[in-house]
Formats: structure tokens, sequence, C-alpha cells
């Protein structure tokens, strides 16, 4: 794996979470949106996806429910918690922070 | 590979998952390959549509090995916080005799359960709690019913106030798992043979305690003949099948040594003086494998349930 794909590993839960925050939302409406808001930069396949969003749920950052759907199969709707709110927040201020950082160094080494 | 296939083989990953867990996880990607069919309605080309749509599910092995991760802790240190203890047990017996002398051996025992208890608490895992849970609720009963006069009845109210406190965990722990029938008759079972035994040693017969049974003399020839190994390596035999197998009917399977192994030794260890009649002795014998075989088939039945719904 390279190390912008560990990089991107990484910040799975905090992408997760951060559409999580705006709505209520299905794992296949997860991805479009994740796909939509980084214009393509960030895609993720189902198989990663899902146990994400069951991890985060076994954290207690994340809810689910099923919903019946109109002549369809249910739904399994993810919420994101009071707790997964204030991760999401604390992890915000971590890749600011880290991305700020980097962004310095980089600027000192090829003015350099 | 066609979205049939993909279900397929995630399925495959999922066998040590209970039928209701598998059922879950297959109702959830099965929904969201529906969801993928709809969005791609507007895609011509049949071909170009499947191979869209299979290369953003990913792999559906991995998609079952990282769900494995993330529900199935690691049983081997579980097993080893059970194993180590028990194997540990015959000369921790003999410390604490030397330690704490004969008499307060099994009250020592008890408090060394229950740090297992606590420990099986902290790492979250149902099997450790359960398991030591019942061991402690064994030695309490037979430690209240034989050593009542020693006690005094103030210790005695307490450790009974203990016993009923833990049996009310293992309650909660049974309700919670409702829907997993293979961790309900892990944590059923020993309690299910103490109070069943104790009931059949208390309605039986005055005069039936003979050895004139073929299978009662077996069983005995076999526990004298061992040397007591038989209950002890087979028990821990059974229980590293039940701990370490990722086949759901092996488990099972597993799960039914345990019972035969309890049935088949524990009237001799602890009623020694009271030994049942035969025919009451293959009823004690016959009831977990009864229980062991009635869990498979149901859950069996719901899993055949699950894969046609899917």
């Amino acid at each position: 794996m390279s190390k912008l794909q560990q990089l991107r590993k990484g910040s799975t839960p905090l992408l997760l979470l951060s559409i999580l925050a705006t709505d209520k939302m299905y794992g296949y409406q997860i991805m479009r949106e994740l796909e939509k808001r980084s214009e393509g930069y960030f895609t993720m396949t189902a198989a990663l996806l899902y146990p994400a969003l069951h991890q985060l749920e076994a954290e207690g950052l994340v809810k689910s429910e099923w919903q019946e759907g109109q002549g369809r199969r249910r739904r399994k709707y993810y919420t994101i918690t009071p707790k997964g709110r204030k991760a999401l927040t604390s992890s915000q201020t971590e890749w600011e922070t880290f991305l700020v950082n980097l962004q310095k160094t980089l600027k000192l080494s090829t003015n350099t | 590979m066609t979205p049939e296939e993909y279900l397929r083989i995630f399925g495959e990953e999922l066998k040590g998952f209970s039928p209701e867990e598998q059922a879950s996880l297959m109702e959830e990607i099965g929904s969201h390959i529906e969801s993928h069919k709809e969005d791609l309605r507007t895609v011509k080309d049949p071909e170009e549509r499947r191979n869209k749509m299979m290369s953003e599910l990913g792999s559906p092995r991995e998609m079952g090995k990282r769900f494995k991760m993330i529900y199935r802790p690691d049983r081997f240190v579980d097993f080893l916080f059970v194993a180590i203890p028990y194997l540990l047990y015959p000369f921790a017996n003999i410390l604490l005799q030397k330690l704490v002398g004969a008499d307060s051996v099994v009250r020592a025992e008890v408090i060394l359960y229950s740090i297992l208890i606590l420990i099986g608490l902290w790492r979250q895992s149902i099997l450790v709690t359960v398991f030591w849970i019942t061991m402690i609720i064994g030695q309490i009963i037979s430690m209240l019913l034989v050593g009542y006069a020693f006690y005094g009845s103030v210790q005695s109210i307490l450790w009974l106030a203990f016993a009923i406190g833990l049996l009310f965990l293992v309650g909660q722990i049974v309700w919670q798992n409702r829907n997993d029938l293979l961790t309900v008759v892990f944590a059923c079972l020993p309690l299910l043979l103490c109070v069943y035994g104790s009931t059949f040693v208390l309605i039986q017969p005055q005069n039936a305690g003979s050895l004139s049974g073929f299978l009662d003399r077996f069983l005995l020839d076999v526990y004298m003949k061992s040397g007591g190994y038989f209950y002890y390596l087979g028990h821990i035999l059974a229980i590293a099948l039940f701990f370490l197998a990722t086949n759901r009917d092996l488990r099972w399977l597993a799960l039914a040594m345990l019972g035969l192994i309890e049935a088949a030794s524990r009237s001799y260890l602890n009623l020694s003086h009271e030994l049942l009649s035969p025919w009451v002795y293959s009823l004690y014998a016959f009831i977990p494998l009864a229980v062991v075989l009635l869990g498979w088939w149901v859950e069996r039945n719901k899993r055949k349930q699950m894969v046609m719904a899917a």
C-alpha cells in the first residue's frame, strides 16, 4: 500500500463522520456523496465502506436503523451520535494542524 | 462475477457469524447492490453496467475479512484466559491449600475466578465472562450444600446473594445475545446440568445408587482408569475447539462434546456419594446432547431461511 493510500485509509473515519454530520444516510448514498463532495478524488469501495461504518457503530460514533423502502428492499440508515460529533471536531482540529504544518514545511523546503 | 455470485462468496466468508448477523449483513449489501443497479439504469450496455458495479463493490472476501476483524475479536486470547487458569488449577489448588489452609481453598478459588470474570467483562468477552461465572456458581452451590454449617448463616447468605447476582448477570448476557443460539447454549448448559443433576439426585428413589448398570460401570471405569484426566483434558480439548474453530457446525460439535464430558464426569466428581441409577444417569447424560442438537437444528433452519431470503 502506497503512503498516500495509507493516509487516505487513515482519514476514512473522518470522511464518513463529516458526511454523516449533515444528514442521516444509507451506505450507497454515503459512497456517492463522498465522491460528489471530493469531486471524485475520494472513492470508496463497498468492501471498505461497510466495515468502516460498522466499526464506527461499534465505537458508538454512529448509530443505525433499518427503514422500509417503497417497493424495494429495506435500507440501513446511519446517523452520527453526539460522541461522533465530538470525535469529528477533535479529528478535524488534528488534521488541520497536520495540514498547516505540512504545508509550512513543504514551502520552506521549496524556498531553500 | 454476477451480484448473486458476489453475495454467495460474501456469505461464505460469514460462516462463523450467527444466522441473524449473516442475514443483517447480507441484507445490507443486497440493498447496496439494488441501489447501485437502480443508479446504473442509464448505462445501456449491461456488460459495462456490471463491470462498473463490480469494481465499486470491491472484493467480497476482503469485505468478509474486515467484518470478521470487527465482530470476531481475538478468540485465541479469550481461550488463553480460560485455558491457562484451567490448566494451572491443580497446582494453584495445592498452593492455595498451603497458603490459606484447606478449609478456605474454595473461597480463595471463588475470589480468583471473580478476577477472571472482571477480565472477561473488561475485554467485553461474553465467552470468558460466562465460562467463569458458571464455574463460580457451581462452586458456590456445592460450597453451600456441603459446608453450610461451616460457613455460618451470615456468610452463607452473602455467598448466596453473590451467586444470585452472578446468575442475574448471566441472564442479562443471555438476553442481550438471545439471537446467537450458540452463545446462549454455551452459557446455559453448565447451569442446566447443575440444576437438573441436583434435582435428579434429590428425586430419584433412595435405593437407586447402585453400580448395576453397564453404562454406569463403564463411565466410572473410564474415570478411574484415566485418573480424572478424562474430564480434565477432555474438557479443555472441547473448549479449545469451541473457542478456536471458525466453522459454526464444528463449534456446535464442541459444545456437544463439552456437554457429554460434563455429564459423563461431573456426577462422579461432585455426587460421588449419591450415584445416580443407570437410567437416570443415561437421561442426565442425554439431556445436554438433546439441547445442543436442538439448538444446532434451529440455527441450521434459520440459516437456510436466510439463504433463501437473500
